[in-house]
């Protein structure tokens, strides 16, 4: 079940994903000997989190406690929604120093004292400027004129509200959410989504034991699984399947070129075959500005555009990166990657992660129309290649322009 | 400059790691031995990488491509998958330039001598193909290659310089 309260846009994270990355966290911290967390060793995590919300009044994110019978060793704080970025943000030692349900007892009756003729209508534990929480009280007049009131949690002082301004931090109560810009959004939705591979490619077996939140100690296994690993991406069709799902349909297919200088004309099919544009080589070629004997100028992206009539949008880089071309098969988009006379279509790319060495090995799926073969349908191969290995002198990047 | 062993090994414990070892596509590799690695020489006839086969009875299903430092820059298979056996390619081509292209050149170019085929490559090291010299009264005329799905030719000066083929 999703959590509730928030909207679409935030891509709210399944329950049972979210419990899974906790339990991954707390075990990851105790493998990694993470200082202050010895006392997990032995604890638990329990299921039922303390809900956190934003000032806006969504879900934020989710407390679950880590502890050793009655006692409280932790607590591990796992985000609502992918437009946070990390599906887990800390790793909080020992207990906690405030109640929220102490608070409240406690604000309630100054709350109706100071508004007599206003109604309380409900309380929320929120986050009202982060990491520092909050309760906020709701509450409305006799004319449903609405107020919000937000009260430290520990201190149990009014908070006012107001951007954060850079000059007096803390000192105003803001919305996380309505802080994160258009494009903030994206880049921690595809932050989110990195990390949850190493999540999702975990066996069915080690996903369910995550989910049984059985001790941490039992969780390290498992945890030492997503320590170190490669990622991979395959081209797809759609988001709805992942790429390694049966289900799933790639729709991009090896074309060998059918000249032996051809490559880029046959590069060039294999991705407007994707995007459901049919030609023949021959048909491409004079769109690339195609001269025999030597083949294409590099940069082909105008004939991208006008053999799909504008539909596509093709851009010319000189500098590519490695990053840029993950972004671009992350948004389902094949590309043309030249090497020194040669160009070939990318559809895929695999780094390997680890936790201490960050990401290492860059690799993509290179769909290469060489060998040529005067049947397309013969020659051609499908390899990794070493990112570092070669030199790449452009990439044309395609996507399907909006209105 | 690792050896051929070397180049062998290295291409017999990439395609065990991830990401060829979990990709369907690349399935035959798995089931493939590794064959005898070809050495790959520069146009101007230094070694420039090792090319290791992958074998399935006397095919090739796809080729590791070995640097000297042993680094295997590529790892694929021929063809689009599995079960693309049509577009593996023979391990002969390999060892030797095969026969049958090496006749059609002897035939268009007469009267011009034809250099010992030597495995390099057409402007791009993904272009691997066995390379032909054919030279007259002034030097060298045109420069054969054959890959596995024929033979072209490439006249002095019409090499690919700024073009991508």
């Amino acid at each position: 079940m999703s959590p509730k309260k928030q909207p679409a846009e935030y891509g709210p994270i399944p329950r049972d994903q979210i419990v899974q990355h906790v339990a991954l966290a707390a075990a990851q911290g105790v493998v990694a000997e993470f200082p202050g967390l010895e006392a997990w060793q032995r604890g638990a995590i329990r299921r039922r989190p303390l809900e956190i919300y934003d000032i806006n009044g969504d879900l934020l994110f989710l407390d679950y406690t880590v502890a050793r019978g009655a006692e409280v060793v932790g607590t591990v704080r796992a985000a609502a929604s992918k437009v946070l970025g990390p599906p887990v943000f800390a790793h909080e030692i020992g207990p906690r120093r405030w109640s929220y349900q102490a608070a409240v007892e406690k604000l309630a009756p100054k709350v109706q004292q100071e508004h007599p003729d206003w109604k309380l209508l409900n309380t929320k534990l929120v986050c009202y400027s982060y990491p520092k929480l909050g309760v906020m009280f709701s509450i409305a007049d006799q004319k449903k004129k609405l107020r919000r009131l937000i009260f430290d949690v520990a201190g149990l002082n009014p908070v006012p509200e107001g951007p954060p301004d850079g000059k007096m931090e803390g000192a105003y109560a803001w919305s996380f959410y309505d802080s994160l810009a258009g494009d903030e959004r994206e880049r921690r939705i595809k932050h989110y989504e990195e990390i949850d591979q190493l999540r999702a490619h975990l066996p069915e077996e080690k996903q369910l034991v995550l989910m049984e939140l059985p001790t941490v100690a039992k969780l390290t296994d498992v945890a030492v699984l997503v320590w170190a690993g490669t990622v991979t991406k395959q081209l797809q069709f759609c988001t709805h399947y992942n790429y390694n799902e049966a289900r799933s349909h790639h729709c991009f297919s090896l074309h060998a070129q059918q000249k032996s200088d051809y490559c880029a004309v046959a590069t060039c099919q294999m991705v407007l075959d994707y995007y459901r544009y049919y030609y023949t080589q021959d048909q491409i070629a004079p769109s690339l500005g195609y001269s025999s004997g030597g083949g294409c100028p590099a940069d082909q992206s105008a004939g991208y555009e006008s053999l799909t009539c504008n539909h596509l949008d093709a851009t010319y880089d000189t500098s590519p990166t490695w990053e840029e071309a993950r972004d671009q098969i992350n948004a389902l988009h094949p590309f043309k990657s030249a090497i020194p006379g040669h160009a070939r279509a990318c559809a895929g790319y695999s780094y390997y992660y680890s936790l201490w060495g960050g990401i290492s090995q860059k690799k993509v799926y290179i769909y290469d129309p060489s060998p040529w073969n005067a049947d397309y349908k013969l020659g051609g191969a499908v390899y990794w290649e070493d990112w570092s290995a070669v030199t790449r002198t452009n990439h044309v990047y395609t996507r399907i322009k909006c209105p | 400059m690792i050896d051929r062993k070397a180049a062998r090994a290295a291409a017999a414990a990439a395609k065990k790691e991830a990401p060829v070892a979990e990709d369907r596509a690349l399935a035959a590799l798995r089931r493939a031995r590794v064959g005898r690695p070809a050495l790959v020489r520069t146009p101007a006839g230094e070694p420039a990488f090792w090319l290791a086969p992958f074998v399935s009875g006397d095919l090739a299903c796809g080729l590791a491509h070995v640097d000297l430092d042993g680094r295997v820059a590529r790892i694929g298979a021929f063809g689009a998958g599995p079960a693309d056996r049509q577009s593996w390619v023979p391990l002969s081509f390999f060892e030797e330039a095969p026969a049958g292209p090496l006749a059609e050149i002897r035939a268009a170019y007469p009267g011009l001598d034809l250099s010992e085929p030597v495995l390099s490559y057409d402007a791009s090291p993904a272009r691997w193909a066995w390379r032909v010299e054919a030279t007259g009264r002034r030097g060298v005329e045109a420069v054969a290659f054959i890959g596995p799905g024929g033979w072209y030719e490439v006249r002095p000066g019409q090499a690919a310089g700024e073009l991508e083929g």
